[in-house]
């Protein structure tokens, strides 16, 4: 591989690789506790099997471990909401509602103010 | 489909939840304005916002309205989504919210992609700091910020960093503590976890800052799922040439190990790590030499935490007076708190120093959990001290927690009601010290067992006057002669519930009475006969039949034979049990 | 050097000085109780704490560098007041068993609690069920009076290099003991006693025999014959109130009379016959055997007992001749009685030695019975002794000298210089160079061997070639040693050394591990000093020369490394694994 030089950090940190779909699930120890690994693997199976195009990511803990598993989700045109408590039939209903249909799932969002 | 307006609704008030009804009242007015199509109105479950009354968020455009009544609705609707009128007066901004500086990454990139952490400017720092900067401005940059240690000390970074610099020993390294062994403190593994490049740049930059040639991560073998994440941060970044011989042209060459921890908390200290990592039985040893002057094998050290680390990179990049300009005038940049506890959102929050504990519990943990009264909150775990409900508007800062005797420690935040006992929660503390004990010294070894052993007295109703006193003094020994901090910090959860809850001690010792009803060898069960309906459901399941009597006469409890498990209180239907 | 202050008062240090060094320069000895002069600072006890203005934690005194503009305050209220707490703590996990312990009078805890005044007991005692370890009849070890000063384990992992000792489990729970507590018989012990030499309490002891000597001594049909080792007789004079060093050889030999034994011998004696056996041998092997070179004295013990366990590969290199007091019982057994027409089954032999250690040497090997009968009977420890000396009432100051036994009790100033490091090789070379050369040194006292360096190297000119010797002391200094050794014979090289000698405990035997307790490095000089008087006053000085000794070949040995010397003088060695278990 390649070395790096200062030249390519610099590129890489105006680039944008989130581009398209995606739903994100937290999987640091907080996120595996409460299932999320159940939980990808429900987004895995079901959007391959709907043939629904869209990516799943992975990422860090979010904050809010009270509500893990936690899901981010970019999809359908709608803007990126976040949901909470995603157990299998949650990740479903993410999967048939939102991914499907472009409609957000009630009860499930969380949305706490912070800066970054 | 056209473009939707999205609304997030919320019924933020405390004693109630009819967000349901809120929703279908929105919905109504929607359809009778006909603009039922342009938009989603959707139940959220929080929105970081309490006692606001009804909350809707415009998603689409990032605004949130507080305080909306059912009647304001349709003038909401009107001018959010047809654009006629203004609603300005219901604007709602979180004044009060968290700052993630350290937490930027964690929940936004995927933490095994290295690509993915450069997007946001990782390794920009590096880079620019090898080419651009020395090690002397870097040093610089460092005081500008005012950054201290986060792993509980508070020590200035950039002045430990100045004292490796200066040595006349060339052989220095760089160590970073993921030790981390506060009881509910789990901020350094979540960053480990989920931003572990950070960490890497930080330690890389450290290195170069002070003149290392070799850098260590001693994490805790219990975090395996962080140890995972920095093995492939570090092999990612030897690949990228960002470790190693040479990095990035500048002649400067740095190499990465980890070493493991084998579930010593006393390892956690500077010096016990450093004879850990040398393969010694993890002993704290006498300070001065201080691990800046004479550390690992007797070379210069720097020894930080990992949240310190993870703030490195930042402050090159941003500037040091970007870091300055956040908290207070002492403490400097943000902390991040896991808090815990009997509090609704129990997670990670970062905040900028200067944020009071109010603000913290109420304002972004949603208040205590089940709706009760907040007891005290308790800060920097085993090290630390409570703080009262009557001085929950303390600042969070360095000095401010000194001053009402607690200390800021790693950033473990436990919340306690009422249900929680103020003699029970310092003993669940020392007991961990005493476990924790490395034993090379009398003070702490012996100290800490002969306090416990009069504290578990007390609990158990066996508590005479005196022995307050001999705590008192037991501490006084404890924290002036102890050889390293495990010692020297231990009695402070005992003092400071002492101090601030003496009464409930007294309760204890003379009345042998728990006010919680945690103690559970001084809490009585007995059968309030006007409200036993003899259903017998108690006495069938108490298990060692200490429930007797009869439909006639009525059951009683054997107070001998009764073990205080409390399972009769809890299958009562009638609240016929008094625990007492 | 540097200024700072204590107690108000300036005082000026070189770098680097503890701050419990620098308070002797304003006349405090600021109390301690872990610390040793011996050993790295451990800093565990904490009762060395003081204040420094401006630091608001309190600093440990035994191993804090005083740096410039320190202000320490040494002793306050605040500061005694703490020290008794912990003291009274301490006191709380330790047995109260003071009237009944070895060290009663001699316990430095016991010392301390009596400065503090600690009248009652504070606090509820812990007493662990930890059980008591006598395993190698040497050193006894009651772990429940461990106070964790960790002296024990300094000595012997890093001092001593045996590593038999160490901590195992943490907290309340913390203690000192052999890998996975097996008892110190089945670990690497060398039973060499520097820990009991450096326990401030009564946790490491050595195992007591006197009550053995008491009975022999009482017994009408047994002979009893006594013989002290060198280093006693300048060592036990600080448990009789006598200044460190000094001679008490006469008035010992009349103590003996008086406790009742019915011949006095010693012990160098039988280091002159080392001498003449060993000097032989060393020729034998310099001239005409120079692949068995180098050859190492085998006088110690401990040091054998290491070898056998750690180091096999040196082992055919060690001289065959048994230690001097074994040669002693044994000719007391065969010669003495035949002199005598004493029956020999009615012979007992008691060594005093400073080492605890003979305790397992007299029953080592097969050729500790080479008379026929135990060789030496028992052995007991300089610290034995003088408990013997007073519970017999003898007022011993005011005993008149008297003289041994001659036929094995004559010695020469050769013989009394074993006690000290360097004593052993100066001995021998003077013997050796008489040997090989027919003539006399002009200077027999080798300067280069003697001193407390932890190996010294000396090369001696004889008769146009160079004797290489090394003299090592405390085994963690031997691995320098015996690595060049091993060094140049893997590459096929002559020796680095011809003759090497080596003690197990720093400053040889005058440091043993049976010798008064507080050694320090003056009391080893002090000791040292009175052994080489005791050379400078012999006549004689040259083993061969001893005239008993003579006598003693020309009647009943022969020839050295003849076959009746080889019977009685000489041993076998085995080798066999550090763990028993």
């Amino acid at each position: 591989m390649k070395k790096l030089s200062k030249e390519d950090i610099f590129a890489a940190s105006k680039s944008n690789p989130y581009v398209g779909d995606y739903v994100k699930v937290g999987i640091s120890t907080c996120g595996v506790a409460a299932g999320a690994k159940d939980t990808i693997k429900v987004f895995e199976e079901e959007t391959k099997r709907l043939g629904i195009k869209v990516d799943i990511r992975k990422c860090g803990c979010i904050g809010m471990c009270y509500a893990e598993p936690l899901v981010e989700v970019s999809a359908a045109g709608l803007p990126k909401v976040t949901y909470g408590k995603v157990n299998q039939s949650v990740a479903l209903e993410i999967i048939q509602e939102h991914l499907a249909h472009g409609r957000l799932v009630n009860d499930y969002i969380f949305d706490m103010p912070m800066n970054r | 489909m056209s473009k939707q307006t999205i609304f997030l609704l919320r019924d933020t008030s405390l004693t109630q939840d009819n967000t349901r009804d809120f929703q279908v009242l929105f919905l109504k007015i929607a359809r009778d304005l006909g603009i039922e199509e342009s938009i989603q109105a959707v139940r959220a479950s929080d929105l970081g916002i309490y006692d606001r009354g009804y909350v809707v968020k415009d998603l689409t455009n990032g605004v949130t309205y507080a305080n909306i009544r059912d009647t304001d609705i349709e003038r909401f609707l009107k001018a959010t989504v047809k654009g006629e009128g203004s609603v300005d007066e219901f604007k709602y901004t979180a004044d009060k919210c968290q700052l993630r500086v350290v937490l930027r990454n964690c929940g936004l990139i995927d933490p095994e992609s290295i690509e993915e952490y450069m997007a946001q400017q990782g390794y920009c720092a590096l880079a620019k700091a090898l080419t651009e900067m020395t090690p002397e401005t870097v040093i610089e940059e460092m005081k500008k910020s005012g950054l201290r240690g986060r792993g509980g000390a508070g020590f200035p970074t950039w002045m430990k960093w100045s004292f490796a610099r200066n040595s006349l020993d060339e052989t220095r390294f760089v160590v970073c503590n993921a030790d981390e062994g506060d009881p509910g403190a789990y901020m350094d593994g979540s960053i480990l976890e989920g931003d572990p490049h950070a960490v890497v740049e930080g330690m890389i930059l450290a290195g170069f800052a002070i003149g290392a040639q070799r850098g260590f991560f001693y994490i805790r073998a219990e975090y395996p799922l962080a140890i995972k994440r920095i093995e492939t941060a570090i092999e990612q970044a030897y690949e990228r040439g960002l470790l190693g011989n040479n990095i990035l042209g500048s002649g400067f060459s740095f190499d990465l190990e980890i070493r493991l921890g084998a579930g010593a908390f006393v390892c956690g200290e500077e010096t016990a790590l450093i004879q850990s990592i040398e393969g010694k039985r993890g002993t704290p040893i006498s300070r001065p030499p201080f691990p800046a002057d004479k550390g690992l094998w007797k070379h210069p050290t720097i020894i930080n935490n990992v949240e310190t680390l993870a703030t490195i990179a930042q402050i090159i990049n941003r500037g040091g007076e970007w870091l300055a300009a956040i908290g207070t005038e002492k403490s400097k940049g943000t902390k991040v708190f896991a808090i815990t506890g009997k509090v609704k959102n129990s997670g990670l929050v970062e905040i900028p120093m200067g944020m009071t504990l109010g603000e913290i519990v109420f304002g972004i943990a949603g208040g205590v959990l089940g709706g009760g009264k907040l007891m005290a909150v308790q800060t920097g775990g085993p090290s630390g001290g409570v703080i009262p409900l009557e001085l929950i508007d303390t600042k969070v800062s360095y000095e401010h927690l000194a001053e009402v005797g607690s200390i800021m420690g790693s950033g473990g935040l436990i919340v306690m009601d009422e249900d929680d006992c103020m003699v029970d929660i310092p003993r669940f503390y020392l007991r961990f010290c005493v476990e924790e004990s490395c034993g090379k010294c009398a003070p702490c070894r012996i100290c800490g067992f002969q306090m416990l052993q009069i504290l578990d007295r007390i609990a158990e109703g066996k508590g005479v006057d005196a022995d307050l006193k001999q705590m008192q003094r037991i501490a006084q020994g404890m924290q002036k002669a102890s050889l390293c901090a495990l010692g020297q910090t231990a009695p402070n959860p005992v003092l400071s519930t002492m101090k601030y809850f003496a009464e409930e001690y007294r309760q204890h010792v003379e009345d042998k009475k728990c006010r919680a009803g945690k103690c559970t060898k001084m809490v009585q069960y007995s059968i309030d006969q006007t409200h036993c309906k003899k259903c017998k459901l108690c006495a069938v399941n108490c298990p060692v039949g200490a429930i007797s009597g009869s439909r006639e006469a009525g059951y009683v409890v054997d107070q001998v034979k009764c073990i205080k498990c409390g399972t009769c209180y809890e299958v009562c239907k009638f609240k016929a049990i008094v625990r007492k | 050097m540097i200024t700072a202050r204590i107690n108000g008062i300036t005082v000026k240090v070189p770098v680097g000085t503890t701050i419990l060094e620098a308070a002797k320069r304003v006349q405090v000895k600021i109390p301690t109780l872990c610390a040793h002069p011996d050993l790295h600072s451990r800093s565990s006890c904490g009762i060395c704490i003081v204040k420094a203005k401006g630091v608001n934690k309190m600093l440990r005194a035994c191993c804090t560098p005083i740096e410039k503009d320190m202000d320490i305050i040494t002793h306050d209220a605040e500061i005694v007041e703490i020290r008794r707490t912990v003291i009274e703590l301490i006191l709380s996990k330790h047995p109260n068993e003071c009237l009944t312990c070895t060290r009663n009078h001699t316990c430095e805890l016991q010392q301390l609690a009596a400065d503090f005044g600690i009248l009652r007991e504070s606090f509820p005692q812990i007493e662990p069920n930890i059980p008591y370890d006598d395993s190698t009849g040497a050193i006894a070890v009651d772990r429940r009076k461990c106070i964790l000063c960790g002296r024990c384990v300094d000595v012997c992992q890093i001092m001593q290099n045996v590593w038999a000792l160490s901590f195992l489990d943490r907290g309340i729970d913390a203690r000192v003991a052999p890998a996975g507590e097996i008892t110190l018989e089945e670990s690497p012990c060398v039973r060499c006693g520097q820990c009991s030499a450096h326990c401030p309490t009564g946790a490491i002891v050595e195992h007591d025999d006197t009550p053995k000597v008491w009975e022999a001594l009482q017994n009408p049909d047994l002979h009893c014959v006594v013989q002290i080792a060198p280093a006693v007789r300048v060592a036990v004079g600080d448990i009789l109130g006598y200044p460190p060093g000094t001679n008490l050889t006469r008035k010992l030999y009349a103590a003996f009379r008086r406790l009742g034994f019915d011949s006095v011998f010693d012990t160098n004696f039988g280091a002159d016959v080392t001498i003449v056996e060993e000097g032989t041998e060393f020729v034998h092997r310099f001239t005409k055997a120079p692949e068995q070179l180098p050859l190492i004295t085998s006088c110690c013990p401990a040091w054998v007992d290491f070898m056998e366990k750690y180091h096999h590969d040196v082992v055919p290199h060690f001289s065959s001749c048994k230690s001097p007091h074994q040669i002693v019982g044994a000719l007391a057994k065969t010669f003495y009685a035949k002199k005598r027409r004493l029956d020999p089954e009615k012979i007992f032999v008691v060594s005093i030695m400073p080492c605890t250690a003979k305790k397992y040497e007299i029953t080592r090997s097969k050729e500790m019975y080479s008379s026929g009968y135990k060789d030496v009977d028992i052995v007991i420890t300089t610290r034995e002794l003088a408990r013997m000396i007073k519970q017999s009432g003898i007022d011993f100051n005011s005993l008149v000298d008297e003289d041994a036994d001659s036929i094995l009790g004559e010695y020469t100033g050769a013989a009394t210089i074993f006690g000290v490091t360097g004593g052993v090789m100066e001995a021998a070379l003077r013997t050796a160079y008489y040997a090989i050369t027919g003539g006399k040194l002009a200077n027999i006292e080798f300067e280069n061997v003697r001193g407390f360096d932890g190996v010294k190297e000396g090369a001696i000119p004889v008769h146009g070639t160079t004797v290489k010797v090394a003299v090592a002391h405390g085994i963690g200094n031997v691995e320098y040693v015996l690595n060049r050794v091993v060094e140049a014979k893997r590459k096929g090289e002559e020796p680095p050394y011809h003759f090497i000698e080596v003690m197990a405990c720093p400053g040889g035997c005058i440091g043993g591990g049976g010798q008064p307790y507080g050694i320090t490095n003056q009391i080893r000089a002090a000791r040292a000093a009175g052994l080489y008087e005791d050379d400078r006053d012999n006549t004689i000085r040259y083993s061969h020369e001893n005239p008993s000794l003579k006598a003693l070949y020309d009647e009943y040995i022969g020839k050295p490394l003849g076959e009746r010397a080889h019977h009685l003088f000489h041993t076998e060695y085995t080798t066999y694994s550090e763990y028993k278990r």
